[in-house]
């Protein structure tokens, strides 16, 4: 035998985390528990891109660490206890912390307290709740956290084989290790426009109009219409 | 090849073993695709004893189901039934362990019986299970079939008068015993859905009858070292797809016209007449088209292999890919029929998906405050949206991005109101704006993109016919690198990919050709 199954598994699992490398695909979401007084904190470790945090429902505009400074120049973080929290009230901005991308910082300190219960896929009007939505990595203990099954085996064993033929030793053959990568690469491509685009294929049969002109009209309101607080 | 009947049996001249546990009978099964139904009843002088384990030549038979009829204690009745799936051909012993001793039970209160089929689905045999109970003169059992042209056997008891089948149905066992026991079998239902076994007694009497349904063998391809000798008879055929591989070296005799164009490589015009072939033909043999009604008999012997199907004039089936590409590799014992199997599968998968060519509908309720709706959760063939239209406004929702949403009002997520708006996430959730704020909204019809199904060799594969060559490239591509073969499988890979682009064209571009973009 070439290769034993646990280097074998070691690819497998390998392959997952390539795949949520190459391309965002899992969507997720989940409660930030909530502390009043503590503008810092941790986003789940599978968290590879955040998407939008709401607070309250309502949604907390991204700002980059220089605006956040500049709208709070006493900001500072190193931990829980060598830190400087700034006005306290409810939350309009977050920026990722400038060394630890898993950290978030609100603007302003947050002043309630929150729990985790209940469902994120189903928000209500000022829940006293804080959401974050992001891409993920694989977690295979999570049906709804895993590749489809009609895209998952073909693409894990493009990779394994890929991996697996590149290998230094017995078994090396990097013509087929090549081909394998070409193999990845196609799948991974295929998916992407699954992702991105499949699902507007068919608007043009739908209506009369063309793409551009298929929409009604429409004012974009005011970002505070109809808001309830 | 439609199911027959083979051969029936009954214990009354088998034997019991000194334990009085153990019930054996002699079987004899000949022809091909056969499946053997055995069924127990029983009525008991105590509780109500079952059978244990069944075998047949050694064989363990697979549990179907069981009724017990009465409360448990003295005289209650149990009616069982068990199958096997390509019974050894020959006479050879049924075997049925019982749960109790029934030697010291009064003789004749019950027995076995056994019915052997030909024709039947050798992949999956069993189609679907039936059990009643009741009391009144019509002792009639209704079963849900899945698949069409299906057979039924049944078992009855009935604590007194006599039972008869209905006019279409054959009773081969009967004997009275502390109440009536029967059994019988049924062939050529043709239509699914809800069918029914009917027995009638000369009385209204308390009974308990099972009923099991066995599918028809939709074809197979016969290994290459198989030897067959068959004969296949169609009736009005209006496709009939003949695909031979190898070896085919003997004659075929039609008795009837035909019609034109019949497909055979050099043969056109009316077909009346014996054909004989004398060498290998090694060929894809087509009648794509007979437009006259077809009812004869097709003999063959002594060829290596081949399949007979049925085929519509849109369509392509699993065994029409498997036949083909067994042809291509000239050798169909290097890849086995599994092999086959699960890269056409793989094929189907990944052409689907890609291509979108499989379009599906579901209804789905709206929830109270749900926003994102998990389609693949709620929709298993799910790959992507293609539209959704609200029933209760009765409108399409237009299909909007999150980024316009965002700009529409901060806390879009929350609001409660008429669904109008959609957007998909990702392959699975899809969320909506706005959302009910009430229980029983009512309900949302999603157009979607669907996976392939799970194939049989029966089943129609879901792909544009002039497009079955794509699954031929993707498992002949499939194949070839299994056996490192990766020059032969890129150069295949790429005609594949070629192809596969042709097919997301057509689908997404092309399919609406009398429409100009943009208007």
């Amino acid at each position: 035998m070439i290769w034993d199954s646990s280097y074998l598994a070691d690819l497998n699992e390998a392959a997952g985390q390539q795949i949520s490398t190459d391309l965002n695909c899992i969507y997720n979401r989940s409660f930030l528990e909530i502390e009043s007084g503590t503008s810092v904190y941790q986003l789940p470790c599978l968290l590879r891109s955040l998407l939008k945090i709401t607070y309250r429902g309502n949604k907390i505009w991204p700002i980059n660490w220089d605006q956040f400074v500049a709208l709070s120049p006493n900001s500072v973080f190193l931990d829980a206890i060598t830190n400087i929290e700034t006005t306290i009230s409810k939350p309009r901005f977050y920026t990722q912390h400038p060394t630890n991308i898993l950290d978030v910082r609100f603007y302003p300190t947050p002043s309630d307290d929150f729990t985790t219960s209940g469902d994120p896929f189903s928000p209500l009007v000022n829940e006293e709740k804080c959401i974050v939505s992001y891409y993920q990595q694989i977690d295979t203990t999570d049906n709804r956290l895993t590749l489809p099954t009609y895209i998952d085996r073909r693409t894990r064993k493009a990779y394994v084989l890929w991996q697996a033929f590149m290998q230094e030793g017995r078994g090396q053959d990097l013509k087929a290790s090549e081909y394998y990568h070409m193999k990845y690469e196609y799948l991974i491509n295929k998916f992407r426009q699954i992702n991105s685009g499949c699902y507007v294929s068919k608007r043009y049969s739908l209506g009369e109009s063309g793409i551009d002109n298929y929409r009604l009209p429409k004012p974009v309101l005011p970002s505070n219409y109809e808001r309830r607080v | 090849m439609a199911i027959a009947f083979d051969a029936s049996s009954q214990s009354g001249g088998g034997s019991l073993d000194s334990s009085g546990t153990t019930l054996t009978w002699s079987h004899t099964c000949t022809g091909s695709n056969r499946v053997l139904w055995a069924a127990f009843t029983y009525r008991s002088a105590g509780s109500a004893i079952q059978v244990s384990s069944a075998t047949y030549n050694g064989v363990a038979l697979t549990f179907i189901s069981r009724r017990l009829v009465g409360t448990a204690g003295a005289g209650q009745t149990c009616v069982e039934q068990w199958y096997l799936t390509a019974p050894a051909t020959g006479a050879n012993n049924i075997v049925l362990t019982l749960s109790a001793n029934i030697n010291s039970e009064a003789s004749g209160l019950g027995g076995g019986y056994a019915v052997s089929l030909t024709g039947v689905d050798q992949t999956t045999a069993f189609d679907s299970e039936s059990t009643a109970t009741g009391s009144g003169t019509a002792e009639t059992i209704t079963i849900t079939t899945v698949a069409t042209n299906t057979a039924l056997c049944s078992a009855v008891w009935s604590n007194n008068g006599s039972e008869y089948p209905a006019s279409t149905h054959t009773r081969f066992a009967t004997f009275f015993g502390n109440g009536t026991h029967s059994a019988g079998y049924r062939t050529g239902v043709a239509a699914s859905g809800t069918n029914t076994f009917n027995w009638t007694t000369s009385g209204s009497y308390q009974y308990g009858t099972i009923v099991a349904a066995f599918k028809e063998d939709g074809g197979s391809i016969v290994p290459l070292t198989a030897t067959l000798s068959d004969t296949e008879t169609y009736s009005d055929a209006q496709g009939l797809l003949l695909a031979g591989l190898l070896g085919f070296n003997d004659t075929i005799s039609f008795g009837d016209t035909l019609g034109s164009d019949l497909g055979f490589p050099f043969v056109t015009g009316d077909f009346n007449d014996t054909v004989a072939f004398t060498d290998s033909l090694s060929v894809y043999l087509g009648i794509p088209a007979l437009t006259n009604a077809f009812s004869d008999t097709i003999s063959f012997t002594d060829f290596l292999s081949i399949s007979l199907r049925n085929v519509g004039a849109c369509s392509f089936d699993r065994l029409s890919v498997k036949t083909k590409v067994a042809a291509f590799f000239n050798n169909p014992i290097y890849y086995t029929a599994i092999d086959l199997n699960d890269s056409i599968q793989d094929g189907s998968d990944e052409i689907i998906a890609f291509t979108g060519c499989n379009y599906g509908t579901a209804v789905i309720p709206f929830v109270q405050n749900l926003s994102y709706y998990d389609f693949m959760a709620l929709i298993p063939d799910f790959i992507g949206v293609v539209a959704i239209f609200n029933s209760v406004t009765k409108r399409w929702m237009i299909p909007e991005s999150v980024r316009k949403l965002d700009n529409i009002r901060e806390d879009w997520e929350c609001s409660i109101g008429t669904p109008e708006y959609f957007s998909p996430i990702n392959h699975r959730y899809v969320v909506i704006y706005r959302k009910p704020g009430i229980v029983s909204y009512g309900n949302m019809y999603v157009l979607y993109k669907a996976s392939c199904p799970t194939l049989a060799d029966s089943t129609t594969i879901p792909i544009p016919l002039e497009y079955s060559a794509l699954i031929e490239e993707y498992v002949q591509t499939d194949l070839w690198e299994q056996q490192q073969e990766f020059t032969k499988a890129s150069k295949c890979f790429k005609d594949y990919i070629s192809d596969l682009a042709k097919l997301h064209n057509l689908v997404h571009n092309k399919i609406q050709m009398d429409r100009i973009p943009g208007l």
